[in-house]
């Protein structure tokens, strides 16, 4: 018999399967695995983005689609950063899992590799404050984060400012450069630096799932510019280069193609439904144990359709962008090779103490094209080119990520063949948040630049989701054991968004990885007991 | 509603001329041709007025496109616009007129105040021309 299925091949599940097969384990990963058909990725060409706009007479093919499916019309939605060459990643949710969702942006993804095929690499780790009432603690996945570290690469510093906020122990590369405009407000930072600490007001280099030198036969990060359309360097972290050395075992089999369905839980093994998305013929899989990682909205509808319909709790980071103007730097000249994610991260202390952290991210803007800025200039379109050729180089996008809290508002429930998400985010949170937001921005404004307008995507539009299985150490249905176990299962384990309790103001992404080597980690030594 | 290739690449170049102030080539006419059929059934729909008068007088165009700028900014004119401006950006011909470029600091306040005063201009006679389009 398999000892243990995983389903899913995104962040989660393979670094859940990494112990396991590590372990000697014989490892079954049963996912949907759709990939690009389209094949941009073959097309781009292995140079810097400005060299490719002026030298690819083949461009637009990516940059717009073959359908023009990159010009948007509409207001900046969820996934903005989805370029035609990602967009591959919500193929088919539709038609797999249809969801209902009032103001909620509820995304699937079906993909090889999942979401983080497409992700913004952004990897803090979290702190024991950012857990909070959780059953685990930082020391619980301190190991596990270093083990992904190492797996995965990622670049920071370990700088002592910042530890209350990211901890000093893990082993990193050594830190992306920074854009111009970056170093330019990290400089602006140092000079006030004991009047913004002062005020909770935090900067620093990101810490990037990247890697800035040769890791695992991957990168060096080779500072194109061209990470939200490409992966020549194969510097940021994917999990199908996860995926690619698991194959290479031989107690290691990838099944593509396979949509599981509900699970059945027996004394002594799990057995899977499923079906195959080619010929749609059911299947059925058994192990002795199941490792669901295929995101939290999937897998409420899985755990839903099997252990019967219940409301489940929903959380997901609201999100908000800030395109910000760098004034000071007006006349200046800026380095033209960069990269495309976050070039500075900031942590702010509300002044109310009892009020969460809030971190934020700067990015530079100019490789997702001047004309989705045209969009949202309410000059005539000639001048605002003009003006735009001018100012672009002094963009910044600062996104601000606020912490989410489960309430009897949030709710996700199976309505029929569909999911149905309804999310409302009570007057006291959006207060809560706009006073913080207030906080943050007026003090980043001092750095030197100016925000333009607040974009706020909607609900969901983070695609951070978690909260539907909580861990906890009380025995109620529809939550996780400390160790990934659903309760009323013996077999089934999860280990994805789903059992995080709540989401603190970062990226999560580090810390699923790291939660389910933790739980793929215990379960190794299980069966090396029994 | 279709239009045809042929009116559609006249269109691209009136549009080309107005946004950068040059010629497309073949190539880009009938990209803009064959993304304008791609969305005429959706995010062309609607009100037809300001583009339809833009096309029959276009001494209008940078006015029309002003005043919807500030009064209308889904008008299907800056819509067309915008796949315009996509299609002439995503070019080798025309990555120089959008690629950022750093000039020195008297030099781009200058350039800043002089399109500003020049958008503020087209606004102010856009305005009440597409409210008058509107009513034609
Ligand atoms: C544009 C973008 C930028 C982002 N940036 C960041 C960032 O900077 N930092 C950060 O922390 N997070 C970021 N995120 C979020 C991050 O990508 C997700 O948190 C993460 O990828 C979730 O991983 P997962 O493995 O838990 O789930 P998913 O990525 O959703 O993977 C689910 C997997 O399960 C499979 N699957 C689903 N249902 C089934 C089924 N029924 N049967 C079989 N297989 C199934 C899918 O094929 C897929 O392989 C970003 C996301 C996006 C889209």
């Amino acid at each position: 018999m398999i000892d243990v299925i995983i389903v899913g091949s995104g962040a989660s599940a393979v670094n859940a399967a990494w112990p396991l097969v590590k372990a000697g384990l014989r490892v079954v990963m049963l996912d949907a695995g759709i990939q690009d058909r389209r094949d941009y990725a073959a097309e781009i060409p292995s140079l810097p983005f400005s060299e490719i706009r002026r030298t690819d007479e083949n461009q637009h093919d990516y940059f717009l689609g073959r359908d023009f499916e990159g010009i948007p019309f509409g207001p900046v939605r969820v996934g903005a950063q989805l370029t035609p060459p990602r967009q591959y990643l919500t193929h088919e949710a539709d038609n797999l899992l249809p969801v209902v969702a009032k103001q909620f942006e509820a995304l699937r993804s079906f993909a090889r590799g999942g979401f983080a095929s497409g992700w913004g690499a952004s990897a803090p780790p979290f702190t024991d404050d950012d857990m909070r009432g959780w059953p685990i603690t930082r020391d619980d996945l301190q190991p596990s984060y270093a083990n992904v570290a190492e797996r995965i690469g990622i670049c920071g510093e370990n700088d002592p400012e910042l530890r209350e906020f990211l901890g000093d122990d893990l082993p990193l590369l050594p830190p992306a450069k920074m854009d111009s405009n970056a170093a330019h407000l990290m400089s602006s930072y140092r000079a006030r630096k004991h009047a913004l600490n002062h005020r909770g007001f935090h900067a620093g280099a990101a810490r990037l799932a990247c890697v800035t030198k040769r890791h695992r036969g991957r990168g060096p990060l080779a500072y194109h510019d061209m990470e939200f359309w490409a992966d020549k360097d194969e510097a940021i972290y994917r999990p199908v280069y996860t995926l690619r050395e698991l194959v290479k075992h031989s107690n290691f089999e990838y099944v593509p193609h396979v949509v599981v369905e509900s699970f059945a839980d027996s004394d002594t093994h799990a057995t899977l439904s499923a079906k195959r998305l080619q010929t749609g013929t059911r299947e059925s899989f058994t192990a002795t144990k199941v490792i669901l990682s295929t995101g939290t909205i999937c897998t409420a509808d899985i755990v839903l359709r099997s252990l019967g319909n219940a409301r489940l709790p929903i959380v997901s980071n609201p999100y908000v962008y800030y395109p910000c103007f760098v004034w000071s730097m007006l006349g200046r000249k800026v380095r033209d090779r960069r990269h495309s994610l976050t070039q500075l991260a900031i942590y702010h202390r509300p002044h109310d103490p009892a009020e969460p952290l809030l971190q934020a991210q700067v990015y530079g803007y100019r490789s997702l094209l001047t004309y989705k800025l045209l969009k949202e200039s309410p000059l005539p379109h000639r001048e605002s080119i003009k003006l735009l050729q001018l100012m672009q180089n002094y963009f910044v996008i600062v996104g601000l990520h606020h912490q989410d809290l489960p309430t009897k508002s949030k709710i996700i429930t199976r309505d029929g063949d569909r999911i149905s998400v309804s999310y409302q985010l009570s007057t006291s949170e959006k207060a809560m948040q706009a006073r913080n937001e207030a906080e943050l921005m007026r003090n980043f404004s001092s750095l030197g630049c100016r925000a333009i307008k607040r974009i706020d995507p909607g609900a969901g539009a983070s695609i951070h989701y978690g909260g539907t299985l909580p861990m906890t150490h009380d025995n109620r249905p529809f939550t996780t054991a400390p160790n990934g176990r659903l309760r009323g299962t013996r077999n089934i384990h999860i280990a994805d968004g789903s059992v995080f309790p709540h989401l603190p103001s970062k990226g999560l992404t580090f810390t699923l990885m790291a939660n389910a080597d933790r739980i793929g980690s215990a379960m190794a030594d299980e069966f090396k007991k029994t | 509603m279709r239009g045809n290739a042929s009116s559609l690449a006249v269109e691209c170049r009136q549009f080309s001329r107005y946004l950068i102030g040059r010629d497309p080539s073949a190539e880009i006419m009938e990209r803009y041709a064959r993304a304008c059929m791609k969305f005429s059934d959706d995010a062309l729909r609607g009100n037809q007025r300001a583009y339809r008068f833009a096309r029959r007088h276009p001494w209008s165009l940078p006015f029309l496109d002003a005043g919807c700028g500030v009064a209308d900014g889904t008008n299907v004119l800056r819509r067309r616009l915008l796949i315009a401006s996509a299609i002439l950006e995503t070019t080798t011909d025309h990555a120089d007129v959008f690629l950022p470029r750093t000039r020195p600091l008297p030099a781009a306040i200058a350039i800043t105040l002089f399109h500003g005063a020049k958008a503020a201009l087209k606004i102010i006679v856009g305005v009440p021309l597409l409210l008058l389009v509107k009513t034609l």
